[in-house]
């Protein structure tokens, strides 16, 4: 898509909380060259606005949301104050940015469950190994980019080893496999990669592989087991407060869009990086 | 992988496939209190409603007189299934799978259960009656599908699936004709198909899904189980194909659909049913404020049937439809049965309900909203 966005642009805004995400979602999906800000607006409204990335000249656009119960200024504000305090006690490693929802009103004895997974506009965690298991064409794409990879004989040399498997399971964060391959799956590897939770995603000859790897790395997980709290990982310090940002209304509008009393079920939120207090959000 | 976020879902309104349309007959509360209406099942003579405070309560399926009350299970009911007219089974986090004479006024006939009393999740009775499997929830490490032999009458398990899955096994379905054929479903968002003929779980893992969504309801249709339909707990609905794992359509997130204009408010999923004379599969939605919402699923769109509203006031859990016979049971948070049907039948009070609440002394008031509530015409 190159043309150009249309100024002040709505994308069909329910009047509920889930607004704002599916603008984030949408947007990402099919215009994958722009970044974004979010604005604070006078009536409590956010408005993001959409830059082609590496072009200063074209015109922002500007898409309305209603009813977010947090100011978008104020979580500008704490995640400042999270980078703030990264950066004041820097550590060996990145530290990982955590959104943490504190629940009321909901029984997880009897409430219908809370479990899924959400694609963020910016990646959260880039170091996340992704290894294919390609055909001819996927092996190829893969060499490309350097993404680590394997074909169905180098799979069938395995022998279904359950110790090498196992071994395989371990060594990355996720896997990618061809439709055309994922079918023998089961036959060649059995259910070896079903216990580490690394069963792989398909891709198809349409998809371009790497960005289906970031796909992956952009979707984070959650669910709320016993207690009635959960932290998802929403980013790293070493991303821009704006990233930061988008990532948070995203997890905190899908989230939110989930539970049956929408904020009613949100008792507090907050956000902290690995080494440092939380910072309150709401 | 799925974003989960509602794009809108085009959708058209196609009321002919219901018809006579469905109205409201009648309501009952289960118990006073704060309960949940967990799970509705049916056969002619009962109507088996299992709720939040580990109860199971037998029905009259016409008048909703109470005929019995089951107690057993010591901690949530996770699914009941009548199998045949008298025989029901209920599965429990309590670590059981209890089966119950429904003629009689005693405790199980039978009790399913392990060691170490994993939580059940979900569980079914293959085809031939031989076998019944029962999914767990993940404890540690471990995600287990126990087989028993369902003919026997110790408890003792055959065999403990436990290389599958990496979290809860949230549903447990035979093939409806292939006794020897069983898909599982779990949070980790695999359907696993098995061939249990040499009950070995490496080489009898035969396809497998990856839905990359948090499974909450699964099921078989098609005139020969071809197909698989998926609803997940971010409210996608996916359908797949059972022989070789294929995705046929993924439908996104059927929050989408929610359509104004229409009436239509679609906040969750509730479940899939096939009608085997029609070839259709429908989609049972709800709304949060208690709408039940039927849509047609085709192979790639949707068609709202019908919307169901005027019964409920909170979340419906559970609906049973009889296709045939035209009656539709729903239950939800608000503790309230309902009963819907093509009957025009609108009298303030339904008097059948109000001489059954004369003739039982049980603390359980009959409630009926005999006033039939036709649904919204547009």
């Amino acid at each position: 898509m190159d043309e150009p966005l249309q100024r002040s642009q709505h994308f069909g805004c329910f009047d509920d909380n889930r607004n704002i995400a599916p603008i984030y979602s949408t947007l990402f999906t099919v215009w994958p060259q722009y970044g974004t800000t979010v604005q604070q607006n006078r009536d409590s409204t956010a408005t993001l606005e959409l830059q082609r990335k590496g072009d200063s000249c074209t015109p922002p656009t500007h898409v309305s949301h209603k009813n977010s119960k947090i100011q978008v200024s104020a979580v500008r504000e704490s995640v400042r104050q999270v980078k703030l305090q990264s950066e004041e006690k820097k550590r060996n490693f990145v530290e990982t940015v955590e959104l943490q929802i504190g629940l009321k009103n909901y029984d997880p004895q009897r409430d219908k469950r809370f479990s899924g997974s959400v694609r963020l506009p910016n990646i959260p965690r880039p170091k996340m190994s992704v290894y294919i298991l390609g055909d001819a064409l996927h092996c190829d794409q893969a060499k490309e980019i350097s993404m680590e990879y394997q074909s169905v004989d180098d799979l069938k040399k395995l022998n279904k080893n359950k110790k090498q498997i196992k071994k395989l399971a371990k060594k990355y964060d996720a896997f990618l496999a061809s439709e055309a391959l994922i079918k023998q799956i089961p036959r060649l590897l059995g259910p070896g990669l079903h216990k580490a939770g690394k069963f792989p995603t398909p891709v198809t000859h349409a998809d371009n592989i790497g960005e289906k790897a970031d796909e992956i790395r952009a979707t984070i997980k959650f669910q709320l087991k016993k207690v009635l709290c959960l932290g998802v990982a929403v980013g790293h310090v070493d991303m821009s407060e704006d990233e930061l940002l988008a990532n948070i209304m995203m997890s905190v509008n899908f989230l939110v869009s989930l539970l049956k009393k929408h904020w009613q079920n949100v008792k507090t939120l907050f956000i902290k990086s690995s080494m440092n207090k939380p910072v309150r959000l709401y | 992988m799925n974003d989960g976020i509602p794009p809108s879902i085009p959708i058209t309104f196609e009321p002919r496939l219901i018809q006579p349309p469905l109205g409201l007959k009648q309501t009952s509360a289960f118990s006073h209190g704060d309960i949940y209406i967990f799970d509705i099942a049916a056969n002619s003579d009962n109507l088996i409603v299992s709720a939040s405070n580990h109860e199971i309560k037998l029905y009259n399926p016409s008048t909703f007189a109470i005929k019995n009350i089951l107690k057993f299970h010591k901690d949530t009911i996770t699914q009941i299934k009548a199998h045949g007219e008298n025989i029901l089974m209920s599965s429990s986090k309590d670590g059981s799978v209890a089966v119950w004479d429904l003629r009689t006024h005693a405790g199980p006939v039978q009790v399913f259960t392990t060691p170490a009393k994993d939580p059940l999740l979900s569980f079914d009775l293959n085809s031939s009656e031989q076998v019944l499997a029962a999914g767990t929830e993940l404890v540690e490490y471990d995600a287990n599908i126990h087989f028993f032999d369902a003919r026997s009458n110790t408890s003792a398990i055959v065999k403990t699936y436990s290389e599958s899955h990496s979290d809860d096994i949230t549903n447990i379905k035979f093939h409806p004709t292939n006794p020897a054929r069983l898909m599982t479903g779990s949070v980790d968002g695999l359907i696993c198909q098995f061939d249990l003929t040499d009950m070995d779980e490496e080489e009898g893992l035969m396809v497998v899904s990856n839905t990359g969504a948090s499974i909450n309801r699964i099921g078989y249709f098609g005139p020969n189980a071809e197909y698989i339909y998926c609803l997940s707990h971010m409210e996608t609905l996916s359908l797949w194909n059972s022989e070789d794992a294929d995705a046929i359509h993924q439908f996104g997130d059927i929050r989408g659909v929610s359509n104004p204009a229409m009436g239509l408010t679609l906040d969750y999923g509730i479940d899939c049913q096939y009608e085997p004379e029609s070839g259709r599969l429908f989609l049972l939605a709800g709304s949060n404020e208690g709408n039940i919402n039927i849509l047609h699923v085709k192979a790639d769109s949707l068609q709202l049937c019908q919307v169901l509203n005027g019964g409920h006031s909170e979340i419906v859990r559970s609906t049973f439809w009889d296709q045939k016979r035209g009656i539709l049971y729903s239950g939800g948070e608000d503790a309230k049965l309902g009963l819907w049907n093509s009957d025009p039948v609108t009298t303030t009070t339904s008097p059948l309900a109000a001489s059954a609440s004369s003739r039982h002394s049980s603390p359980l008031q009959l409630k009926s909203e005999g006033k039939s509530s036709r649904s919204s015409p547009y």
